[in-house]
C-alpha cells in the first residue's frame, strides 16, 4: 500500500509563522532594552561591598582629616594618591595615604609617625580618581570619583573634613 | 494494525493555554525585573547627588541660608544618565522655632512630555539651627 503523503498547508505554514514573528518581535524588544539599559546607565559598583568600604574609609578619615600633605614617605598628592593627615580616635597624630595607581587595587597604608603600621588593600575595584571641591567658604573636600570601564561617572562623592577648632 | 490517534482539540487547547501563561508569566517578570534594575540605577546615582549636596548646605552659614540660589551647587554630572531632571532646594523656616530651617533637597527625573511634569524625584531635609555663628564640635 502506498502511503498517501502531504505537507503544511498555507494556512498552517502561514500561523505558524506569525506566532514566530510574535516571539521573535518579544525577543528583540527585550535585548534592545537590555542593551540601551547597559549603554545609558554607569555599572552600579555600589552594590560592591568591597567598593562601598573604600569610600566609606575615605570618608571616615577625611572626617578626621587636619590637611592634606603635598607629599609622604615617596608618595605624591596627585589624583591617583590621596595624601590625609588625620588625628586618630586614639588622639594620635596619623598619615594616610591612599593609592589607586594600580588597575583594579586600591591600597590604604596608614604610619604612624614614619613607621608603617597597617596596609589594607581592596581588590576588584574600578578605577578612582582623587579631586578637590572648594565652598566660598574656603573649605576644601575630597572628591573622590569612579568611572566605569565605558567612562559614564558611576561614583561622584564629595567629603569634608570634622571642623576642628 | 494499531489504530493512530492524534491529541483532541481540548487537548491541544489546554497544553496551549498553560504554555501561554507559562511564557507570559517568564516575559512580564524579565520586564520588571529590568524595571526594577534602571530604577535602581537610578536611585543610586540620585542619592549620591543628594548626599553630596546636604554636605554642602550643612557647611553654609544658617544666616545667609536664604540667600542661596534656590537649585544644586554641586557638579550634578553624575545625573547625566537621567537627562532631563532638575534639581530644587527649599529654605522654609520652622513654624515652631524661627532659630530653625528646613532645608529640603530634591531631585526630579523621568520627564512625562504629555504631562509636562517628573515621573520620579528624591529628596531629603536638612534640619539647620541658628548656633550664633560657632560652630558645635
Amino acid at each position: 500500500m502506498v502511503r498517501r503523503q502531504r505537507g503544511f498547508t498555507l494556512v498552517e505554514m502561514l500561523v505558524t509563522v506569525a506566532i514566530f514573528g510574535v516571539f521573535v518581535v518579544i525577543i528583540g524588544t527585550l535585548t534592545y532594552n537590555m542593551y540601551y539599559v547597559q549603554q545609558k546607565w554607569p555599572i552600579n559598583y555600589m552594590s560592591h561591598p568591597e567598593v562601598g568600604g573604600v569610600v566609606a574609609r575615605v570618608r571616615r578619615d577625611v572626617l578626621d582629616s587636619l590637611h592634606y600633605p603635598g607629599e609622604f614617605e615617596g608618595f605624591l598628592q596627585t589624583p591617583k594618591t590621596l595624601i590625609i593627615y588625620v588625628v586618630g580616635q586614639d588622639g594620635y597624630a596619623k598619615t594616610i595615604i591612599y593609592d589607586f595607581r594600580r588597575t583594579g587595587e586600591v591600597r590604604r597604608l596608614e604610619y604612624k609617625s614614619k613607621e608603617l603600621e597597617s596596609t589594607w588593600i581592596g581588590r576588584a575595584m574600578p578605577t578612582f580618581e582623587v579631586g578637590d571641591f572648594e565652598l566660598d567658604s574656603g573649605q576644601v573636600a575630597v572628591r573622590l570619583m569612579a568611572k566605569d570601564t565605558g567612562g559614564k561617572v558611576a561614583i561622584d562623592q564629595i567629603f569634608f573634613p570634622r571642623s576642628h577648632s | 494494525m494499531r489504530p493512530q490517534r492524534g491529541f483532541s482539540l481540548p487537548e491541544v487547547l489546554v497544553a496551549l493555554v498553560i504554555l501561554a501563561i507559562v511564557i507570559t508569566t517568564t516575559i512580564a517578570m524579565f520586564a520588571r525585573r529590568q524595571q526594577y534594575l534602571r530604577e535602581s540605577s537610578e536611585t543610586i546615582l540620585v542619592w549620591q547627588a543628594i548626599w553630596n549636596e546636604a554636605e554642602i548646605w550643612r557647611r553654609i552659614s544658617f544666616g545667609s541660608l536664604d540667600g542661596q540660589p534656590n537649585r544644586f551647587q554641586s557638579d550634578t554630572s553624575i545625573l547625566t544618565p537621567l537627562n532631563p531632571f532638575a534639581t530644587k532646594v527649599e529654605v522654609a523656616a520652622s513654624a515652631d522655632d524661627p532659630s530653625v530651617k528646613n532645608v529640603t533637597l530634591t531631585v526630579l527625573w523621568d520627564y512625562d512630555e504629555q504631562n509636562k511634569s517628573y515621573r520620579r524625584n528624591a529628596h531629603l531635609s536638612v534640619l539647620r539651627s541658628d548656633t550664633g555663628g560657632s560652630n558645635l564640635w
